[in-house]
């Protein structure tokens, strides 16, 4: 994996921050299926606002690439399912461990019903 | 023909089936390498079966446990006590339809397709007993086993249909490659499945009584020298469980092709030269 | 009245197709792990699937950003799976180090260690699997036979590492235990009998024609498919995909030891099989060079600062690419950590390469993917 200098507190691998409504332009000029792996999607929440994030890998100089948006809790997140086929699986995961609204969901996918809801949510507690 | 031995066959068949799938057991331990059960183990098995908490799913279900069972018995009898051969593969086919029947009459996938499954064991067995059957005729004249087993080392005569008789056992005993019924992995004992404890004890039972009725097929070919016929049972047995060992199992399509294309013209080329007198 | 119950009749008989419904798991035979698949058959021919994992989710993410500090990290993620525990605390020891800023200073010997601890980790998990594959095929014997030679691999772990299933021999900063010299030996003379046992799988599942009837042809994934849905690890590189993370990621000396990756064109589950079988050679390379390319000597380095950088690692374990991503704020506990499993990328594929498939093949197939859903729960 290439090493880049850090910045930002961040060590290996490189960051494009976008907004909401921009991802999934962002996604479409980056992925391509035959130079860009699909790692996963991730999701962050530091208290106040929430992060979703879509990890890809450059093939060809192997730089691992994080593609992220910050977004207020409750806000109806796009889904990329259409443009990286793989993404659904783990997109409906970090829906049901941080109780994010992303399109076309299904509920309880990840956790079972009698599960806690939303473990890795900070603030704004989702009601039981 | 003297009646004492046949019948205390019939009456000691229990016996010698649990025996004989202790056997099974313990050589096919000893062919993967493993040290295996007791002999007896299958006696534990069936009594802890009788001991266990009866669970009834529909009487329906049970009921045709026990008519499988007594089918089996049946087709045994005639077998031992030297009635039509006919009659034994009817009935032969008979108890296993008695466990489809029964298999479909639950909700259960796995019993639904398993029982479907159960059907095409018959669909590829019954046809090559039959032409087997048509082959005894052709040399012996008659259809009566009491008849037949006057008869001196069929094998000489009819070795094709002998060894059509081995390609389907595998298929009779619900061995690899052709246990698609049981499958342990894709159905998990199919039609069997829904059978618990009491319940399941006739069914088990009746394997027993399938493997005797297998060892009686084999035995008619080489009548004449008790020796050679223990011998010709061991060493057609141990060569089934060797395919057992040495087999991934096929799928349904495959057991149904590979018995019509293999053992029927087998029996039919058997036939033939009878007909003509080259054997 | 009469004219009711003929509407009835009508309706069923209008009603469309009716699908035989088969449940394939939570618990099944063919997989014990918690997995839940429906399949809507017509004459044994898979037509729909819908799937469900949500059994075993166990909270590892949080309870590392809430309850064990950094240290214990690895050790805890080592539960995540028991078949590749090994493959776990690796990355999860090295994304720490990234984290902290000392993954430059970790001495050779450790990571030669950790490499042999990998490479036996890769090699135990490929014998399960095969193993599996046979048994679900109803080939029982080779399934006994493989599994009493894992047993060997099994015993040589308990005697590098002191445990046949947890080896927690990595801690952060390097590994906590050497491999004397005494050891080595013993190691290298057992390598000899694991390698003849591979050559007896490899001859198995190359000669044996039941079993290769079985598996040969059967879910095909072509090269774009792997590509399109990011399958990672040995589906990939059966599929022709070149993806390795041992040469992707440096935590490791692979490089220096001249890696060869397996790959092969058919994308069936023979192939995959067989990918399995050859990186095994490939893994018993390895430890051997690992051995021969290092001295005893120092195994690791002292820890003193905490976690304060974002860091990510990319791991081969045994089933694929395994990613750890880990942010440090500079406390004992990361803020966030996020471990990404094998399985989780290869579950997206499984229902399209399903479909129309006959039911008896399923187990068979399911297995070629090595799913491990105890990994994919966390």
């Amino acid at each position: 994996m290439k090493e880049l200098p850090p910045e930002k507190g961040i060590r290996n691998f490189s960051v494009i921050e976008t907004t909401l409504e921009k991802i999934r332009e962002k996604i479409r000029e980056i992925y391509d299926p035959k130079k860009v792996h699909y790692i996963g999607v991730d999701a962050y929440d530091d208290g106040n606002k929430m992060e979703i994030r879509y990890w890809f890998l450059k093939k060809e100089s192997n730089v691992v690439l994080l593609v992220k948006a910050p977004f207020d809790y409750g806000e109806k997140v796009p889904s990329i399912s259409d443009i990286v086929k793989p993404a659904f699986v783990q997109e409906w995961e970090i829906a049901d461990l941080f109780g994010i609204n992303i399109e076309g969901r299904v509920e309880n996918f990840f956790l079972t019903p009698e599960s806690p809801r939303a473990p890795l949510r900070r603030g704004d507690k989702l009601g039981k | 023909m003297d009646f004492l031995l046949p019948a205390s066959l019939l009456v000691l068949s229990p016996l010698i089936g649990g025996l004989l799938e202790g056997t099974f057991r313990k050589l096919n331990a000893r062919m993967q390498n493993r040290v295996g059960p007791p002999i007896v183990q299958p006696f534990y098995d069936l009594f802890k079966l009788l001991q266990k908490r009866p669970i009834l799913i529909n009487n329906y279900h049970v009921i045709m446990a026990y008519a499988h069972l007594v089918a089996m018995v049946i087709a045994l009898a005639t077998f031992l006590l030297g009635g039509d051969f006919l009659l034994v593969i009817f009935f032969h086919g008979m108890s296993l339809a008695l466990l489809s029947m029964g298999a479909y009459g639950v909700r259960s996938s796995y019993s639904q397709v398993g029982a479907t499954r159960e059907l095409l064991h018959i669909l590829a067995v019954e046809p090559v007993l039959i032409m087997i059957a048509a082959n005894l005729y052709l040399n012996t004249g008659t259809f009566l086993l009491s008849e037949i087993f006057n008869s001196n080392f069929l094998f000489k005569s009819m070795p094709l249909a002998f060894l059509a008789l081995v390609a389907v056992l595998p298929a009779k005993l619900k061995k690899s490659p052709f246990d698609v019924s049981e499958a342990h992995q894709e159905i998990i004992g199919g039609p069997e499945i829904e059978y618990s404890g009491p319940f399941y004890a006739p069914i088990y039972l009746a394997k027993w009584l399938e493997e005797v009725l297998s060892a009686g097929l084999i035995a008619m070919f080489f009548l004449g020298n008790p020796v050679i016929t223990l011998i010709a049972i061991s060493v057609t047995f141990t060569f089934v469980l060797a395919v057992d060992n040495s087999t991934a199992r096929l799928s349904y399509w495959d057991m149904v092709k590979y018995t019509w294309e293999i053992s029927i013209p087998l029996v039919l080329v058997n036939l033939v030269l009878n007909y003509v007198g080259v054997l | 009245m009469a004219s009711e119950s003929k509407n009835k009749t009508r309706e069923i008989q209008i009603k469309e197709k009716v699908y035989t419904t088969i449940p394939f798991g939570s618990q099944h035979v063919a997989l014990p792990e918690p997995i839940k698949f429906i399949f809507d058959t017509e004459n044994e021919i898979v037509k729909e699937i819908k799937f469900d994992i949500a059994y075993v989710h166990r909270g590892i993410e949080k309870a590392l950003t809430t309850m064990f500090d950094f240290r214990k990290a690895p050790y805890v993620v080592g539960r995540v799976c028991g078949i590749c525990s090994a493959a776990h605390t690796i990355p999860c020891a090295v994304v720490m180090e990234r984290a902290i800023g000392i993954d430059r200073e970790i001495p050779d010997r450790a990571k030669a260690i950790r490499m042999i601890a990998l490479e036996i980790n890769r090699l135990q998990s490929h014998f399960l699997i095969n193993g599996h594959l046979a048994e679900v095929c109803g080939y029982e014997n080779v399934f006994m036979h493989i599994w009493r030679d894992r047993e060997m691999i099994m015993d040589l772990a308990d005697m590098l590492f002191g445990n046949r299933v947890q080896y927690d021999v990595v801690c952060v900063g390097g590994v906590n235990r050497d491999i004397p010299k005494d050891k080595e030996r013993v190691l290298l003379d057992k390598l000899n009998e694991i390698e003849k046992s591979v050559e007896f799988m490899e001859k198995i599942f190359t000669k044996d024609r039941t079993l290769v009837s079985r598996l040969k042809g059967l879910g095909v994934v072509s090269k774009e498919m792997a590509l399109e849905y990011g399958i990672v690890g040995p589906m990939a590189r059966a599929s022709g995909v070149k993806t390795d993370c041992r040469v992707e990621d440096d935590w490791g000396l692979y490089k220096d030891l001249g890696f060869e990756m397996v790959t092969m064109e058919e994308g069936d589950s023979l192939a995959r099989c067989l990918v399995r079988v050859r990186e095994c050679y490939e893994s018993i390379r390895i430890i051997r060079e690992a051995i021969k390319s290092t001295e005893e000597g120092e195994i690791s380095i002292k820890v003193t600062a905490n976690p304060k950088y974002e860091a990510v690692c990319r791991n081969e374990a045994p089933r694929g690419e395994l990613f750890y991503y880990v942010k440090g704020t500079g406390g004992i506990m990361p803020d966030r950590v996020r471990i990404r499993t094998p399985t989780l990328a290869n579950i997206p594929i499984l229902p399209e390469v399903m479909k129309d498939v006959s039911y008896n093949d399923i187990p068979p197939l399911l297995m070629s993917f090595d799913p491990c859903i105890a990994c994919t729960g966390r």
